[in-house]
């Protein structure tokens, strides 16, 4: 899951950026109100934690423009002011959720899964497809009821692949979704983590479609 | 406890009304007197005469013996004398000696304990002194008789006069009362003006300046609750950052990213105690109309400023450079107060001031003033957000240096409570310079007398506040 944190505080956009890449997400951070409209524009993110009180724009006012232009990412607001009018204002607005600081940052990552659940029309806390289940919040893969054990990156890639069945990743976007910005990627990567996937869940599980990239298949 | 208003007016009006009364009984008494004794005088006179002639036989009127009786019945005594002091004719009821020593006109006299009137005059055709008498107590109880006529209104009178004046007086107070239980009815939060088209002038200076206090309170208490939900604010950022690092720490999975959550928790302790040390600062400030202040000399406060940055700056490569005159720069102020003032404006060129380049400061005697700046190379800000950046918690994104956002705000208060002038101003090398302007003492161009330092005292506690940071 790629989430994008726009935050000024150093302290904080630091620590929720390790701290949710400890529970499998791949954060990327920018500071400014600017940069996020941008990010927003130019890349997809499977959820937004928005900061109001930007020091170049407010945050809000930001979360409604996205929408105007039809902007579909789920965004999660994360504030220091408590005050019932102004959740009520951002609610209405178009954020899907709404979070006081200061955070925990489980309580962070459920809600984010939350977001997720609700994009991908799902109830269940599991993903279920064919013999496969994987449970988001506890990291953990069954293949037949039998357990499997995946690194992080190959977790969010089945991950990502899981929660739209039928959608067509690129290499690109699962190096995005696995990597975000920050780190150079070894071009092979991506193909290294998918072979292992495939060795430990199945190999018929993800399709490759060769030129455009990954796929499984509506079940 | 002091007397009552209303008690003390009932006891003054009651005392005034019966003193005016008791004059009113007195002269009623001597006037009363007066004309009861010259018409009994009239009377006793024409009495006497009379008599005298029905006696003497020169009047047609009823014989002596019945004359006489009738005067006894009136209380009236003669006696008839004649040159030898022979008594020739004396009332029945009369004494045997002299009613009067005098031969004419009025005199009063005493017989057997009683006063009497006596009128005598000197018959010279016959040769005889006739004395006429009467007691006086007809007249004192004629008098007497006046006398209570005017008393008994006020006797029955003064309780009615009394009530009155209490009652009167008590309606007076009634808007006093309604005033009060107004006030009494506030709760602690109500601090809007009081509203009394009631109240009489009398009361309207109270009602007025009762309204100005509580506008002042209500101001300050605003203030305080804004600065109190402001400071919390600011507060609970450097506690979330702080709390998620721990977390971040907590779930760390390796060394090297539990070590880099910690150290973020210590930057994010010191933030944190940076900001409750200005916080403070500004409060204690806050508190003052006035500071303490003493002759203080400014170039030694800009060295011990300068002593204290030195570390910081050296880390960041800013230079710092003074150019002070060779004169001593006495002011009269608090010498913590400025130390916090120009730490504060060292602190920020420093923090603001890009690596290698220079921190000037320049400090001068004006004639009236000693003027201080404060010069860095940093980005400098916009002539539109000069005024804004003294407002309280407003921080500038310019960078990532942290700042409380007070800075500024302490730096203009010390300045308001030494009456000086503070300006951002853009040198034209770009940057920023800050200059401040503090009124010299008048007569202290001498330079630094007795103990003038910049030396901390212990006793206002700004100094170790500010430093911390």
């Amino acid at each position: 899951m790629r989430v994008l944190l726009v935050e000024d505080d150093n302290l904080i956009g630091d620590g929720l950026k390790t701290g949710l890449s400890q529970h499998g997400f791949t954060v990327d951070w920018v500071r400014r109100g600017g940069e996020a409209v941008h990010a927003l524009r130019c890349e997809k993110f499977d959820a937004a934690i928005f900061d109001l009180g930007l020091p170049d724009m407010d945050g809000g006012a930001i979360i409604v423009e996205h929408r105007k232009r039809g902007g579909s990412t789920p965004i999660l607001v994360l504030t220091a002011r408590a005050d019932v009018g102004g959740k009520i204002a951002c609610l209405d607005g178009g954020a899907d959720d709404y979070l006081v600081k200061p955070v925990d940052v489980r309580e962070l990552a459920a809600r984010l899964r939350v977001l997720l659940r609700r994009e991908e029309g799902r109830r269940s806390p599991l993903m279920l497809h064919k013999n496969v289940a994987l449970d988001p919040s506890g990291y953990s893969v069954t293949v037949d009821d039998e357990a499997v054990d995946l690194t992080r990156n190959e977790f969010k890639i089945l991950h990502a692949l899981l929660r739209s069945p039928g959608t067509v990743y690129s290499k690109e976007r699962l190096e995005e979704i696995v990597y975000g910005w920050d780190t150079e990627v070894d071009s092979n990567a991506i193909q290294v983590h998918l072979h292992n996937v495939r060795r430990k869940v199945g190999a018929d599980l993800i399709r490759t479609i060769r030129g455009v990239g990954y796929v499984i298949e509506r079940a | 406890m002091r007397r009552s208003i209303r008690s003390r007016l009932l006891f003054g009006l009651t005392a005034a009304i019966a003193t005016l009364w008791v004059l009113v009984i007195a002269t009623t008494y001597l006037g009363a007197r007066r004309e009861v004794g010259s018409l009994f005088d009239t009377q006793l006179e024409q009495s006497a005469r009379v008599a005298t002639r029905t006696m003497l036989g020169l009047s047609a009127d009823p014989a002596p013996d019945e004359a006489l009786k009738e005067q006894y019945k009136k209380n009236l005594v003669i006696q008839v004398w004649d040159d030898e002091g022979t008594l020739i004719v004396n009332s029945m009821n009369a004494p045997e000696f002299p009613l009067s020593t005098r031969r004419h006109g009025f005199a009063d006299t005493l017989i057997e304990g009683e006063r009497w009137r006596i009128f005598s005059f000197y018959d010279a055709a016959n040769g005889l002194t006739i004395r006429a008498g009467e007691p006086y107590r007809p007249r004192d109880y004629l008098t007497g008789h006046v006398v209570v006529q005017t008393l008994y209104p006020v006797i029955v009178g003064l309780p009615i006069v009394t009530f009155l004046i209490w009652f009167v007086v008590g309606r007076g107070f009634m808007p006093m009362r309604r005033l009060a239980a107004e006030v009494h009815r506030r709760g602690s939060d109500n601090l809007e003006q009081i509203v009394a088209p009631y109240a009489p002038s009398e009361v309207r200076p109270l009602v007025e300046e009762l309204n100005v206090l509580l506008a002042r309170l209500k101001r300050k208490i605003d203030n305080e609750r804004h600065f109190i939900g402001d400071a919390a604010h600011e507060l609970r950022t450097p506690l979330s950052g702080l709390r998620v690092q721990a977390q971040v720490a907590k779930d760390a999975r390796g060394a090297r990213e539990r070590d880099a959550a910690l150290n973020n928790i210590l930057t994010g302790v010191d933030r944190a105690g940076h900001l409750v040390n200005q916080l403070l600062t500004l409060s204690r400030l806050d508190e003052s109309e006035s500071l303490p202040t003493e002759d203080v000399d400014l170039k030694s406060i800009l060295q011990r400023v300068l002593v204290d940055v030195l570390p910081v700056a050296d880390q960041r490569s800013v230079e710092l450079s003074l150019a002070a005159s060779d004169r001593a720069l006495v002011v009269d102020g608090n010498p913590d107060a400025l130390y916090v003032l120009i730490r504060n404006l060292v602190d920020n060129a420093v923090k603001y001031s890009p690596r290698d380049r220079e921190v000037a400061l320049t400090a001068a005697r004006e004639e009236r003033a000693i003027r201080l700046s404060v010069t860095d190379r940093g980005p400098g800000i916009p002539e539109a957000e000069r005024e804004k950046v003294f407002d309280r918690f407003h921080r500038r994104h310019d960078g990532a240096a942290y700042g409380s956002g007070l800075g500024l705000s302490i730096a203009r208060r010390v300045i308001d409570l030494h009456h000086g002038s503070i300006r951002l101003c853009a040198p034209p090398q770009g940057g920023l310079t800050v200059e401040i302007e503090l009124p010299t003492k008048p007569g202290a161009d001498k330079g630094a007398k007795r103990s003038a330092s910049g030396k901390p005292s212990e006793s206002t506690g700004l100094v170790t506040q500010a430093a911390a940071g």
